[in-house]
């Protein structure tokens, strides 16, 4: 057969897209281009059983119908075969990874200036030698066979990399010079990050040429992909993330990502390419990765704003984002919880930092993740039908004592609300005992009602009442049966409160105010004879306030203040 | 005629295309410093060779030779690699199909690391045939003789 060596397949500086997308709209190019190549070729089993034909021609597929030559250089580019003398990429023979295999060491670079691969910048090449178990004699610079970590072969058959494998006995000279003796070329690295950059590789800058060496490729080399410039942007393989654990794999909805020693790039078309790495990595990973709800990153890791810690956002769930700090690990929030907690102000807010990420309530109905901010613990809690809204400070400390969303308050369905008077906020909250809520100020501390004697207290005005805000939160009565109560500030003052509901199951729940509360009280309150109230005051024709009680009445003069206990 | 540059100076004979040549720092080394590298063929030397030769050793015919001295940063001197002191004098016995930056059907080579004058090179010779290697080796046997190699300035 006779044929002319093709120019490579164009290294097609791309703006962005992975190989995976770029391949697709080939596909059917790839099935017409067949036809072609069977006329063309003598080397159609060559061509049907590789794995590459279509991603080769999907960099190249104009080039292979314009232009003469063997379909395997067509498809695989110059100098890919084992009678070219060159030596075969690494990533070819060792698991699709762009580095030295183990037992191999780095012992020299060159370059090709304005490489495609590389965006235009230059295209480094790294020898990685075999490891010698013996010496080298006579002079030589290798040695024997018999002490190398591999054995002289060419690339696979089926690949568009078929060169040499531990063959050529040649060394560039720059890198790891403390060793004298090694064995041959085992394989080559590409990288568009200068060697002497990346200190494993104990490489000098002198400066080594060979252009005729710019063409060559093999499938899942860098090709100035999203993630490939990225990469070369962070540093390359002298940087964080360190050399390659992976090629380019796809990722889910068409994206794609690489792994690193350090960490992760991944790349959609709507995001990007952004790094994960440290624990920020390990939680998405945890969280099912690209594949999962948080969906692509759409930044690379930055600093919070307080600058205590990192983050990095991401595209699913309407919105994501994991939040590292040193003290609390990484934690992922989305969705409405994000929404609230951005709304307060994210890591500058009164939430700060996630201490978990989003995690399903234990009634099975919500979700809620937990925060540490600058006043101790926050949650933000979600259920369908009250939406998002976030707890902390002392009401997150008196909801989370009564059992949070386990408890008697359940889920918050408003944030934090400031009260009419100004001295306090309050909460209100939705759970097994129906409307709860907590209030708040300097002077009373946070306290909770609900249930019962909340739904009497609403209807005595709630806070702007004439019962005012809690001073305590509900306990049991004294005297049992049942029974309990919420003090409240009432006329009194916030350390002597004035008002008190009780509730019993045989009253129900009422109140009991002022001069009334303090001659009950006097008696035992619910303790004593006159036991729970029974009904709300009344006022008589004369003026005066009457208290009915299980035991008895109290009568209250408004004019003089003197109350009458009368027993039944 | 001698030629001479960048420290390094060679008497060609008659057959002989030589080149000295400063290769440029990389761009990307801020404190990367030119070095030279000659070439030596007896087959005449293309403008986009490589520095190891590429673009040169598929020219050459079973008589043919060419050669590579490449200077590296004085520092290297003082490393393993370049431990040897002084040129060496290439023997036929020393060739192998094996020893090529890129193997080429027929052809032989053979690489030396050494330090001479506080400079430290690596020479590097293809033979365009092993089977002739007899003739070829003295061939650049003679032209290494008339190398000169100035003292490295620090």
């Amino acid at each position: 057969m006779t044929t002319t060596a093709l120019p490579p397949a164009p290294a097609v500086a791309s703006p962005a897209g992975p190989r995976a997308a770029r391949r697709q709209g080939v596909v059917g190019l790839v099935d017409r281009l067949s036809a072609v190549l069977d006329a063309r070729t003598s080397r159609r089993g060559f061509l049907a059983r590789s794995a590459v034909v279509g991603s080769a021609l999907a960099v190249g597929p104009v080039d292979f119908l314009l232009k003469p030559g063997t379909a395997y250089a067509a498809v695989c580019g110059s100098d890919a075969t084992c009678d070219s003398g060159y030596t075969v990429f690494c990533v070819t023979i060792n698991g699709g990874v762009n580095r030295c295999p183990p037992n191999a060491l780095v012992g020299g670079w060159w370059k090709a200036d304005n490489s495609g691969f590389c965006c235009g910048s230059a295209r480094y090449y790294i020898d990685c030698h075999s490891y010698c178990s013996c010496g080298c004699g006579g002079g030589s610079a290798f040695c024997g066979e018999s002490c190398r970590s591999c054995s002289c072969g060419c690339g696979p058959r089926d690949s568009c990399d078929q060169r040499k494998v531990c063959c050529n006995e040649f060394r560039y000279g720059q890198c790891m010079q403390h060793v004298s003796c090694t064995g041959p070329v085992w394989c080559r690295v590409v990288s568009c990050t200068p060697p002497w950059k990346v200190p494993a590789w104990e490489c000098t800058t002198t400066s080594a040429t060979d252009p005729r060496t710019g063409s060559h490729t093999a499938p899942g080399l860098p090709y100035c992909s999203g993630i490939d410039q990225l990469y070369a942007s962070l540093g390359g393989p002298g940087s964080f993330l360190g050399e390659a654990t992976t090629g380019e794999r796809p990722g889910a909805g068409g994206g794609a990502y690489n792994n690193f020693d350090g960490g992760s790039i991944l790349w959609s078309g709507a995001t990007g390419a952004h790094e994960l790495h440290g624990a920020i990595l390990g939680a998405y990973r945890a969280l099912g990765a690209e594949s999962g709800g948080l969906g692509y990153p759409t930044t690379s890791e930055l600093r919070t704003a307080d600058g205590r810690g990192a983050y990095n956002d991401f595209s699913g769930s309407g919105g994501a984002t994991i939040l590292w700090r040193s003290d609390l690990g990484a934690h992922a929030v989305w969705g409405a919880i994000r929404g609230q907690w951005l709304a307060l102000g994210g890591v500058l807010g009164p939430l700060g930092y996630p201490a978990t990420s989003e995690t399903a309530a234990p009634d099975g109905t919500g979700r809620y993740n937990d925060f540490v901010g600058p006043g101790g613990p926050g949650s933000v809690c979600f259920r369908a039908d009250v939406g998002a809204h976030a707890v902390w400070g002392a009401v997150h400390g008196e909801w989370s004592r009564l059992g949070g969303l386990a408890g008697p308050l359940g889920y918050p369905t408003s944030s934090e609300v400031g009260s009419t008077d100004g001295k306090g906020v309050y909460e209100t909250f939705s759970g097994p005992a129906g409307a709860g809520s907590v209030h708040w100020s300097p002077a009373t501390g946070a306290h909770s009602l609900f249930g019962a004697i909340r739904g009497r207290w609403v209807e005595l005005g709630g806070e702007d009442g004439p019962i005012g805000r809690p001073v305590t939160s509900e306990g049991d009565a004294p005297g049992g049966r049942g029974g309990r109560f919420n003090d409240f500030v009432g006329p009194g003052t916030a350390t002597s409160p004035g008002a008190t509901i009780t509730w019993s199951p045989a009253t129900g729940a009422h109140s009991v105010r002022g001069p009334v509360r303090t001659a009950w009280l006097g008696v035992d309150g619910s303790a004593g004879r006159l036991g729970y109230p029974t009904v709300e005051p009344v006022r008589l024709p004369t003026g005066r306030l009457r208290s009915d009680f299980e035991g008895g009445t109290i009568v209250l003069d408004p004019a003089t203040g003197q109350t009458t206990i009368t027993y039944t | 005629m001698k030629v001479r540059a960048l420290g390094i100076a060679l008497e060609p004979a008659a057959g002989w295309e030589v080149r000295i040549r400063t290769r440029p720092a990389d761009p990307a080394a801020p404190d990367g410093q030119p070095r030279a590298v000659l070439h030596a063929a007896t087959v005449a030397l293309p403008d986009d060779r490589g520095d190891f030769g590429s673009g040169v050793t598929p020219l050459l015919g079973p008589d043919d030779v060419f050669l590579t001295l490449f200077e590296y940063e004085p520092a290297a001197a003082s490393t393993a690699l370049f431990a040897t002191l002084g040129r060496p004098t290439p023997v036929p016995p020393d060739f192998s199909p094996r020893q090529l930056q890129r193997t080429v059907a027929g052809q032989s080579g053979r690489q030396w690391f050494f330090r001479e004058g506080g400079r430290a090179f690596c020479l590097y010779v293809v033979l365009g045939s092993h089977a002739r290697r007899a003739t070829s080796v003295r061939r650049a046997a003679d032209l290494l003789a008339t190398l000169d190699l100035d003292p490295g300035t620090g």
